[in-house]
């Protein structure tokens, strides 16, 4: 009876289109969606390079360091400015117009900076009028202190030139600073894997339609079911392990649109990202389970209320902003430590980023646990069910 | 009266789904609130960046005294800045080797490991870095006393700019409201597609089609009071979330750029009823809505902008956009963001924005109309 049951029900699972579209293509649809808006993200938030505009006044034009400065940092294959020299008044309708980030004007010795906002682009503009000023200080403090040395030493034949070549040599010695980022800093992935959640409890609808087929005050099927011979256990085990292959096809398409079409890296442990999908799969239907169980209303709002709980845990996840979860973990972990969208993204960013064991570990039994919770508060549910008249 | 009672039984059995997109809207809108100062005086932006100490020295002291005055300098233990670094928590990572002081003093260039995330923030703080590295070896040119080189380094560091904030906007009030109104667009849409598609579907039902037919009152009449329902509940969600905008953002919700904030919501929210009304004409069931709220709402808030910024999309991305309405709302939400002041040339941007709005709405009606008409006559 098992087979049989196991059979039809995975007929007819694939015969509804509403689970159909809720397993695989919606999962698939939202992929395409982020491939879309994500691919260009990191690249953006990367240093670019920034329209600014400097005042040409009298000061300017005896500048000479400050010019040669600019120059540099507005020339080679990355400038980190781009450049428009001009009048007082056009920096400021420039700046206005918002076609630059702010503008300078150079007033005796030292830069006044006009920017619009606090952003992080002006921050930097501000920098880099403080470093020239500042470093200009300290090339003439530099040959004070080696002209007074000199002439402590007796020696009057101040050479400008060797102590200017000096410090030159000083400032153009590239500071030892050593990136030792790691390669695997893509935070973008967070997004694929919270989809990945979010598939994995959408999977629920596919346990709420099952429970339904079998429930005698929801369908008609289930009063048939109810007076057939056949223990109850064997036909719901059979039906979820329908559900369940169901759902991991769905869940192993949308991992090879995500490997293979998109942008996702979930690092190399092939074995453990099935191992965790198959988790979240199971948490996705014992979640279906305990909504249809515990939770009396009718198929639709059933449906919706699973959807509604998918979206809240993705968005807890940060499917919806990505450090959503970073921010429920440090302020509020209990919340993340019961959310099973946020173990799977949990799981899947340990496979990623440190390549870790224990955290994985970690997060799959505690999918596990999650699912085994659900489960058997289902099933002590269930076998109080039992009916006066049909 | 029993087409109102109906559909105030209809959004009453499900009112959990507008409950669960208006708490998505208010987490969103609360997490990403910075409330405003009111001050339009500049702050520099400080990245945040941990600092490992190795040297311990009178030198290295300095080194964070300089970079705490540029940053904000985390606190963190340890084991919990790799977490921060990917989420962007932390954008920088600098560990000040064992004999530091001794190797700046000695002339040599000692070996500094940095973790960044790659951002803009975490090239400012390696640029900061690379200033107090350089200056100190400058100095210690001249200088071999440490005391003496601090004092040197730290006059020469102290430079500061006068920086002149050319606006009279409170910025993070703005950036909290525009961040708040771009969610709406996901929040609004899904609200208001969800319950409009599932009343007019519920009114769909076959058995329900015969008693309205054979009741005493008109078709017109029954079609005329649904939609002002319909209408009527479009308007109370919208009326909350302008409410609920209030309470996250406060005041800058009645300023000027506030009030066209909520003129823009208003005009999307007619685009999003007509919508609603089209794609609930195109259905026959109600097992369709879910999907297609989510496809619609999801799809048009992560292509336009409404989780993330506009600016991090790609362009041919936002070229896609054109063809939704939340780009055209987004982009005017995104343009008062910046508008220092509300004139003439503010709303030649604004209008065409609000004008495809109108499109959209009149659009979607036409198409409703259309297809009601194609359906009733087959």
């Amino acid at each position: 009876m098992f087979w049989i049951n196991f059979k039809y029900t995975l007929k007819a699972l694939f015969h509804n289109k509403s689970l159909l579209f809720w397993t695989y293509a919606f999962p698939i649809i939202l992929g395409m969606l982020f491939n879309l808006a994500f691919q260009d993200l990191e690249k953006k938030e990367a240093r670019s390079t920034y329209d600014i505009a400097i005042v040409q006044n009298e000061a300017w034009q005896d500048a000479s360091f400050y010019q040669e400065a600019m120059k540099e940092l507005s020339s080679g294959d990355d400038p980190l400015f781009h450049i428009e020299y001009t009048s007082k008044k056009e920096a400021n309708r420039l700046l206005k117009e918002k076609n630059v980030i702010g503008y300078l004007e150079l007033q005796e010795e030292d830069f006044d900076v006009f920017v619009t906002s606090n952003g992080m682009e002006e921050t930097i503009l501000q920098y880099v009028a403080d470093e020239l000023t500042s470093t200009k200080d300290m090339i003439v403090d530099v040959s004070i202190k080696e002209v007074d040395k000199e002439i402590k030493k007796g020696n009057y034949n101040i050479q400008a030139e060797r102590i200017e070549k000096k410090v030159r040599e000083i400032l153009d010695t590239e500071v030892n600073l050593q990136d030792v980022s790691l390669d695997n800093m893509s935070y973008t992935n967070i997004e694929y894997y919270t989809l990945i959640a979010m598939a994995c409890l959408y999977g629920g609808t596919i346990s709420i339609y099952i429970m339904n087929g079998i429930s005698a005050d929801i369908s008609s099927k289930g009063k048939r079911f109810s007076v057939t011979p056949i223990k109850k256990g064997v036909l719901i085990l059979s039906s979820l392990c329908a559900g369940f292959l169901t759902q991991i096809i769905g869940i192993g398409a949308l991992l090879a649109f995500m490997l293979f079409m998109g942008n996702a890296n979930f690092g190399d442990s092939i074995g453990n990202i099935i191992l965790l999908s198959m988790a979240g799969s199971l948490a996705g239907l014992s979640l279906g389970i305990f909504v249809s169980s515990v939770v009396k209303m009718n198929k639709g709002n059933k449906d919706g209320l699973l959807i509604g709980i998918s979206m809240l845990c993705s968005f807890f996840s940060g499917m919806m902003g990505m450090t959503m979860k970073y921010i429920i973990d440090t302020n509020l972990p209990i919340l993340n430590k019961i959310n099973p969208a946020a173990m799977i993204t949990d799981g899947f960013y340990a496979l990623y980023y440190y390549h870790n064991n224990e955290r994985f570990t970690f997060d799959l039994i505690s999918l596990l646990v999650f699912s085994a919770i659900l489960l058997t508060i289902s099933l002590i549910k269930e076998r109080r069910v039992s009916y006066d008249s049909l | 009266m029993t087409v109102f009672k109906t559909y105030l039984k209809v959004l009453n059995r499900y009112k959990f789904t507008v409950i669960l997109y208006t708490a998505l809207l208010i987490g969103f809108a609360a997490i990403n609130n910075t409330a405003g100062t009111g001050q339009q005086a500049f702050e520099a932006r400080k990245p945040n960046v941990y600092i490992e100490d190795l040297d311990n020295s009178e030198l290295s002291k300095d080194f964070i005294r300089y970079m705490d005055t540029k940053c904000e300098l985390s606190h963190l233990e340890k084991e919990y800045t790799k977490d921060a670094l990917f989420y962007r928590q932390l954008d920088y990572y600098l560990t000040i080797p064992k004999n530091f002081e001794k190797d700046i003093l000695a002339s040599k260039n000692p070996e500094i490991q940095v973790e960044k995330t790659g951002d803009f923030a975490s090239y400012y703080a390696n640029m900061l870095s690379e200033r107090y590295i350089k200056t100190v070896q400058v100095y210690a040119s001249t200088q071999e006393n440490v005391s003496a080189l601090i004092k040197d380094v730290k006059k020469n560091l102290d430079t500061q700019t006068k920086v002149h904030m050319e606006t009279t906007l409170d910025k993070a009030s703005i950036r909290s409201i525009t961040n708040y109104y771009n969610f709406a667009a996901y929040s609004l849409l899904a609200g208001v597609m969800y319950i409009i598609g599932l009343v007019m579907t519920t009114f769909k039902r076959e058995e329900i089609q015969k008693r309205m037919v054979v009741s005493a009152t008109k078709q017109g009449s029954i079609q005329i009071k649904l939609w002002l329902c319909n209408v009527g509940y479009a308007l109370i969600l919208w009326a909350s979330y302008v409410g609920i905008s209030y309470v996250i953002c406060g005041k800058v919700v009645f300023s000027q750029h506030g009030l066209y904030y909520i003129l823009n919501s208003f005009l999307y929210l007619l685009c999003a009823t007509s919508l609603a009304f089209f794609v609930a004409s195109l259905l026959k069931s109600r097992e369709a809505i879910n999907g297609i709220v989510n496809v619609v709402a999801l799809g048009s808030a992560f292509l336009c902008g409404a989780f993330l910024s506009v600016n991090l999309l790609p362009e041919f991305v936002l070229k896609i956009a054109h063809v939704l309405p939340a780009y055209w709302y987004i982009q005017t939400n995104e343009f008062l963001r910046g508008a220092e002041v509300i004139n003439t040339s503010a709303l030649q941007v604004m209008y065409p924005n609000m004008m495809m709005l109108v499109f959209f709405t009149a659009l979607f009606f036409g198409l409703t109309i259309l297809t009601s008409k194609m359906r009733t006559r087959f």
